[in-house]
Parts: C-alpha cells; structure tokens; sequence
C-alpha cells in the first residue's frame, strides 16, 4: 500500500521538476515586427556610376588537412600583391569584396597603402576566418596561417564594420589577431557604407561559404548512371556526402540571412549587397535557397558577354593543373569496393569535373541600385609576364550607370519580401 | 503530470517567443533537420512512406538532461499535409517537455522526426495541450535500405519516430511527453493571433519565410511547388 502511495506522488515530482528546469525566463515581448522593406533608394539622390568588386584573391597557401604551407616566396607574393592592387587602381571601385587574404590584418592594410600610393583613399573593415591557434599579439601555431574577409570602401562612403557574423562552425573563434580554430570556420563580414551626401545607408557583405566535396550535376549525372547500371554501389553515400556540404551552406546562407534581416527590421537601410566565393552554381539548391531568401543575382539581369566562369582551369593558370590527380577522400571511401575498372570511370568523371568552368562567386543584391543600368564584367584576368594572374579565381565587376542609353532591359529584383500587413508576411 | 499540464498552459504567452529571428532560425532548423532526415542513406522507409503521414513533427533540439531526476525540452515546428495536393501547410509552433527517473547522468542533444500517420494523431496536435500517454499509439521508424511495402501492422500506429543524435539514427521515446501549442510565437511569426487549425486546416495565417520549408517537404512527398 505504502509502495502505491508513494509512487505517483514521486512521479508527478519527476514531471514537475523536468518542466521547471526548462520554465521560460519572463522577458517582455518585442513590439511587433514587420518583414524587411528597404527604405526605397531614391535614384536621382544615388551617384550617376556606381561600381562594385568581389574577388576571391587568393590566399598563396596550400591547405592540408591539418597543415598549411605557402605555395609562393615572400618576393612572389609581394609581386602578386601589387598586380592585384594595380588592377583595382585602374577601376577605382566604390566598394571591393575581397576574400582569402592573408595575413590579416597586414594584407588589408597593404591594399589601403597601395591604393593611396595611387592617389586613392579607401578604408577598411576585415574578419579573419582561418586563424589556426593564434595567442593574443603572438606568433601562431601554423605560420602563415591568419586570412579571410575584408571589404575596402572608398572613403567617402564612410564604411564601417557591424559584425564578425560566424556562419558555421562550433570549434574555434578568430579574432583579428588571435584566436583558436579546430575545425572549418565561416563568417560573413557585415558592414554599412552611407552614399555620399545622403542619409542613404546600405548593408554591405563579404562572404566565403563553406568548400567541401563541390560536385556538379555533370559529375552527378555521370556517376548515377554508373550507379543504374550496378558500377557504383555505394553512391547513395556519395551523395550524402556532397548533401552535407551542400546543407551546410544554405545553413550558412540561412544565419547570414537572418542577421541581415534583423537589421533591416532595426534601422532603415536602403539596400544590401553581398559578395563573395560562395561555392556553389547555379543549379545547385543553395542558388535556390539565395533566391528564396529575396537576394537577387546581378548576374541575372545584368548587360554582359559569356558566362563570367569565375572559377576556371581553362583559362586561369593559377589553378592548380594536379588538382584533379588526386580524388577526395569522400569518393575514395565510397569507391574502394568497386572493380579496378569502375573506379577508374569514377576517377575519370571526377577529373572532367574539377577542369569545368564553374561560376560560383557572386554579387547578390536587394534594393541595390535598382533602377540603374548595370553591366557585369570579370574582373583580374589580367596576367603577367608568365601568364599568371593575380589569383586562382577571377572576380566580378559591377557597374552601375544611371545612363540607360546602352542598357539592355533589365528585370527588377523582386522586392524583399511582401508588405507587413498582418497575417501577410 | 497534471502539474505539468498546468505549467505549461499557465505560462504567461509573452515570454517565450523571443524575437522573430529565433523563430526564423526555429523554421530553418527544421528545414534543416528534415533534409538530415529524409536524405539519409539509410532511411528508405521513411522516404517512401513519407506520403502517407498526415503530419510532420520536426524537432531540431531535443535536449536531455539529468542526474537521477530527468527531463527532456524540444522545440519544434508541427506541419500538415494536404491529402489532395500533397501541399504542407506553414507550421505552427509547439514545446514539448516531459520528465523521467532513473540511472542518468549528463546532457544529451538530438534532432527528432515525428511521423503522424492517423487522422487521430493529427486531431491530437491541433488541441493545445497533448500528452503522450495511453490512447495515442508510438513506433519507431525503420531503419535501413531497400525496405519496401506499407506500413506494417507493428508501424500501425498514429505516431512513428526517428532521431538523430551525432549522426547515430534510432527513435525517440515519446511516453509521458506534454507537447503544448506556442500561442505567443504564432502571433509574433504570423502577425495576428492565430491558432493550429486557422494555420494548419483553414490555411489563414501565411509567412513568406517559412516557403524553403514547406517546399522541401512538398517536393519529398511528390506534390508540385509554385513560388509565389
């Protein structure tokens, strides 16, 4: 009887104690938010040109699992350096992306005295997001390790930096000189620029996503074929593979988002522009996962000639023409049941695949200039003496020109999202 | 347990909703937590069977704690699918708390899949307050590849379940679980005070944000998405 009396009464403690522990803190509730609406630009108070960079400027490094070593000499990279700074002197953009340079934040400022040696002022905001294990105003455990996101804004356009925002990546946290990093870190480098003359501000982002295992649809397409006829049993888990990567990044493009949300609910901006080595095309459901989230791909409606592959073994002679003897240790995994033969038209399809033009960099807008006409162009294809350019990737200009006469109809993006009506949103 | 109850429905509505960003991040986790799921390798059954379920219950954290005296909290996001169309209706937000007792120690966190498979179990969600308990049937989905037929009579239940905690799938035990319906968010995310059956039947709240989700979940049961 004793046992029955006690036993309910122990269990509703159990259940009480178990809801208690998790007992909401009483915080008041926020006023009503509506969805962000940019402030609408007002063209005629907007600049007659406008231009923006992204370039993925290359880090120099070569990057094992648990190791980096330069793959240049000081005397090289300073060469480099300065063929990248003479070709952004020759365009003066408004607004620079850069991604991947290292070190920081030396290299950042080397861009800020390079162009004033042009009779360019500039300034800069920058986040690191390789660090290694870096003491505070000490040497790092891996020398040379220390790179990642700036953006370089004419001065004018009073640029200032809001967030380090971390998009992925729970191990680790790099300051500007300091830090601690056991695994892949990606952060989105989120500032303001305020157009000149005008209270007109626009949230202004640099980004570098996550890399991994990048696989295309012609990679995919052939390998599933491989796969239907029996050669390639373990592709399902292949495919999980690259899934993860790709899941990774629209997480990343989802906490990017959401940031950029907030502080277009917080303060009226005018506009955003992301750009960035986003690593991923076109057709790739993170494009997809962009466009759902209201950014629109300049790209798109922009006047321009070819396909602007910003990624490409054909005509960059920076990328590394071994690359595609070596097969990531995700395929290799899968791969290692099959037949000698199969695994050769694995390899095969794999080596096609990593010497195809790709278009993963992009500029990314909503509410930016939306009534300009603006062509797209690749930017840093420039070579030296041997024929190398200034980085393994080229970049994207953007020129924003309120001369409509050579403008090819363009489509407007749409608007962020719809209006804040109640039970609208 | 009425305890319980009564906690949970008692808590003054303001409080826990936070701002609109976290309930942003709630929907994409859960977006999130639904491709970890229904893309695995080893799931097979539920992707095949995904189709017949009335509603989805989608976890992103389920934390577990205890030493003795336990408990588990999870947040999540409850979505119905439209017979006809195979469209996903926007979700309407839950908690779910419960406790237990016994030898544990420490924290553990996992993400959570409920299947809800009978007319039964949907009705059971639109209520305010459900409490796992007798009367409401629970099984653990299958594991595994090239699984195929219908659900079996050991699955003929109103709730089957998958979790995945550090990439190790097995399932969740709801017994003794309260799931309570978020009000406070709903009115946040929706703009207007709106309850699981105007969200989830009528189809009268709408959020532009929450169309990556239920896309997601439209295209893995065959039905056809439009953007808006």
């Amino acid at each position: 009887m004793g046992r029955q009396l006690i036993w309910p009464a122990l269990i509703t403690s159990v259940f009480t104690m178990g809801a208690l522990l998790f007992l909401p803190s009483c915080a008041p509730l926020l006023p009503q938010q509506t969805e962000p609406v940019f402030a609408p630009s007002l063209a005629e108070a907007l600049p007659k040109s406008f231009t923006v960079v992204t370039w993925n400027a290359w880090h120099g490094l070569d990057t094992g699992e648990f190791w980096v070593t330069p793959t240049e000499s000081p005397e090289e990279n300073q060469v480099r350096l300065q063929h990248q700074v003479a070709q952004l002197a020759a365009t003066q953009p408004d607004v620079i992306f850069l991604q991947e340079v290292n070190p920081l934040p030396e290299r950042a400022l080397a861009y800020i005295e390079g162009l004033k040696a042009q009779g360019l002022a500039y300034r800069q905001v920058h986040q690191v997001d390789a660090c290694g294990i870096r003491r505070r105003g000490g040497a790092g455990l891996i020398p040379g390790l220390n790179n990642g996101l700036v953006i370089l804004a004419k001065e004018a356009l009073q640029l200032q930096k809001l967030d380090g925002l971390k998009l992925s990546g729970d191990l680790g946290q790099c300051e500007s000189r300091s830090g601690y990093q056991l695994e892949e870190l990606r952060y989105g480098l989120i500032a303001e620029i305020t157009m000149p003359g005008t209270t007109m501000k626009y949230l202004v982002v640099s980004v570098h996503l996550h890399s991994g295992f990048e696989a295309g649809t012609p990679f995919l397409s052939q390998v599933g074929t491989l796969y239907e006829q029996g050669r390639f049993v373990r592709y399902p888990w292949l495919q999980w593979s690259i899934e993860q990567s790709r899941l990774r990044r629209i997480g990343e493009l989802d906490v990017l988002m959401r940031d950029l949300y907030r502080r277009s609910r917080e303060e009226p901006y005018a506009g955003i522009v992301i750009g960035g080595d986003f690593n991923f095309e076109s057709d790739f459901p993170e494009y997809e996962e962009a466009v759902m989230l209201r950014l629109h791909d300049t790209y798109v409606s922009a006047t321009r000639s070819g396909d602007l592959y910003t990624a490409d073994p054909v005509r960059n002679a920076r990328i590394d023409p071994h690359a595609s003897l070596v097969t990531p240790k995700e395929l290799e995994r899968e791969i290692t049941g099959e037949s000698a033969e199969n695994q050769e038209a694995i390899r095969a399809a794999f080596r096609t695949e990593v010497a195809r033009p790709r278009r993963i960099d992009y500029l990314f807008v909503n509410g930016f200039f939306p009534d300009h006409c603006l062509r797209q162009d690749l930017f840093g294809t420039g070579t030296n003496a041997a024929g190398y350019p200034a980085s393994d990737h080229f970049g994207l200009l953007n020129r924003y020109t309120r001369d409509r006469s050579s403008c090819r109809q363009q489509t407007r993006p749409a608007a962020l999202a719809p209006s804040g009506a109640p039970g609208t949103r | 347990m009425i305890l319980v109850v009564a906690l949970i429905g008692g808590t003054p509505s303001p409080s826990v909703a936070g701002d609109l960003s976290e309930l942003q991040e709630l929907v994409d986790e859960a977006r999130l937590t639904f491709e970890h799921f229904v893309r695995h390798p080893d799931l097979d059954w539920l992707r095949s069977h995904l189709n017949e379920a009335k509603g989805l219950l989608i976890l992103p954290s389920v934390t577990k704690a205890g030493y003795v005296l336990g408990a588990t909290h999870a947040t999540g996001l409850f979505l119905v699918r439209d017979d006809e169309t195979n469209r996903w209706s926007e979700p309407a937000f839950y908690r779910a708390v419960g406790g237990s007792v016994g030898i544990q120690i420490g924290i553990a966190r996992s993400e959570a899949l409920v299947l809800v498979m009978t007319e039964r179990g949907k009705q059971s969600l639109l209520s305010s307050t459900l409490i796992f308990g007798p009367g409401l049937t629970v099984a653990v989905g299958p594991l595994g590849r090239s699984i195929s037929g219908g659900v079996s009579s050991s699955l003929a239940a109103d709730f089957i379940t998958y979790a995945n905690s550090k990439g190790a799938m097995a399932g969740l035990t709801l017994g003794g679980m309260v799931v309570a319906v978020r009000d406070d968010a709903h009115e946040l995310y929706y703009g207007k005070p709106v309850a699981p059956p105007d969200i989830l039947v009528a189809g009268t709240a709408y959020n532009w944000y929450s169309a990556r989700l239920r896309k997601a979940l439209t295209r893995a049961t065959g039905g056809q998405w439009e953007d808006n």
